[in-house]
């Protein structure tokens, strides 16, 4: 990834950092940053694509229910979220306004 | 253990119904995320949170490139055939107009089914291939426009042009069309560099070609100097081909393509100036000619080398259609088209 991650995309990585090992639904994981599917999802797949981020299909999904989503950072994604966290918190590095769909692609 | 894509015990209300047509909408690579989405809508309890889940899931699908490219070309297409339609409305003799329409409507068919998985399609991912389809396909799109205008407003010979001119052109423009479907379909054995070295050959020759006509009217009445820039353009492509892209069949593709590339060219270019130029059509009227007839006649006279030129490029479409189709590379396994 070239160039720096939207606040949205930002947001996801360090939700998914705060607690590395731990699988996450995406439901669950939009309610925490507040993005809609429509942001959240396209985050997740650019994320995905570039290996940044694993899934599985939820092993023990109880009887009569669908298997969900889990969602972890890999190491490449932890190191990532690390290098581009650090990028922004330096003085002087430019923010964006968060909130916008269009700045999640 | 229930799989993924087992779905879903889930109320079938109006989010679940619109959830599904968003994962209907998605591409294929995409449709595990689909699951992924009904999966999580099956956990999602109070309606309004429901559709606004599914309303803006369906939004992912809707972004989607792929979704938006073939809305695109949909449009494209049905807006070629409405365009034809309404275009040869003043034309008088019915056989002909529907000749017209029945030409783009089968060149539209055709570019629909070279998108399908088959002899001509899917396009090959790679971005020198989608190019020179793109290419070819609008140059077919321009002689196209440029038959439709000529012979909408002819007012002499309709019932030839109708049973022979529309037809022959058809076939000639409906082979140009699969040669570059087929020479860029995902089987093709014709490789990127090929493919490259063809378009730039076709292109700079068209254009030495072109250059002096246009700077230096009027159009050659021979098109002796036309079969000379076909004929190096191939061999240039030959050349660089087997060169740059390693074997005598990668040659012979790009070889190919140059000639087809170049012969549509000039051919599309020299039409438009007889359609919108007349100062370019060379005055080869015999002293007897009324002025009123002159140019008409001039025109008449001056295209007919240039028609023969297409029927070459036509052969060398078909001879390009034949190749890249008989020699296509086998399917992965597991895979039946």
């Amino acid at each position: 990834m070239t160039r720096r991650p939207s606040p949205q995309t930002l947001a996801v990585l360090s939700a998914l950092a705060a607690d590395p090992t731990r699988w996450r639904y995406g439901y669950e994981l939009g309610q925490q940053v507040d993005l809609r599917a429509g942001s959240l999802y396209p985050i997740l797949m650019r994320l995905c694509d570039r290996g940044l981020l694993e899934h599985i299909w939820e092993p023990d999904a109880p009887p009569g229910r669908p298997p969900r989503h889990l969602y972890r950072l890999t190491p490449d994604g932890l190191s990532f979220t690390a290098e581009t966290t650090a990028a922004v918190a330096e003085p002087g590095s430019r923010t964006r306004r968060p909130g916008r769909v269009r700045e999640a692609w | 253990m229930n799989r993924p894509g087992d779905m879903p015990a889930d109320r079938a209300d109006w989010a679940a119904r619109l959830l599904a047509l968003a994962v209907l909408l998605l591409p294929a690579r995409r449709r595990e995320w689909g699951q992924a989405m009904r999966a999580e809508l099956v956990q999602i309890e109070p309606a309004p949170a429901r559709r606004r889940f599914a309303l803006s899931c369906l939004r992912v699908s809707l972004a989607q490139p792929q979704l938006l490219a073939a809305a695109a070309y949909h449009l494209v297409t049905l807006g070629a055939i409405g365009a034809v339609i309404a275009w040869t409305d003043g034309l008088t003799y019915a056989p002909l107009r529907a000749g017209l329409i029945a030409l783009v409507t089968a060149l539209a068919a055709l570019s629909w089914l070279a998108r399908r998985p088959g002899l001509l399609g899917p396009v090959h991912p790679g971005r020198a291939a989608r190019l020179f389809r793109a290419g070819g396909f609008v140059l077919v799109g321009a002689v196209t426009l440029l038959v439709v205008q000529s012979l909408r407003v002819a007012s002499a010979g309709l019932a030839e042009k109708a049973e022979v001119g529309v037809p022959i052109l058809g076939t000639v423009l409906v082979v140009h069309t699969m040669a570059f479907a087929a020479v860029t379909a995902r089987r093709s054995p014709a490789s990127s560099r090929a493919l490259v070295v063809g378009g730039a050959c076709g292109v700079a020759a068209a254009l030495e070609c072109l250059v002096p006509i246009v700077l230096r009217p009027p159009v050659p009445v021979s098109n002796g100097w036309a079969l000379l820039t076909i004929a190096t353009s191939a061999v240039a492509a030959l050349l660089i081909g087997v060169n740059r892209a390693g074997s005598a069949g990668q040659g012979l593709i790009a070889a190919l393509c140059a000639a087809v590339v170049t012969t549509l060219l000039i051919f599309a270019a020299v039409s438009f100036l007889f359609e919108f130029a007349p100062h370019w059509i060379p005055d080869t009227s015999p002293a007897n000619v009324a002025p009123a007839d002159r140019l008409a006649n001039n025109r008449a006279g001056a295209e007919d080398p240039y028609f023969a030129l297409l029927a070459l490029g036509c052969l060398l479409a078909a001879a390009l259609a034949v190749v890249t189709t008989a020699t296509r590379r086998p399917l992965p396994a597991g895979r039946t088209m």
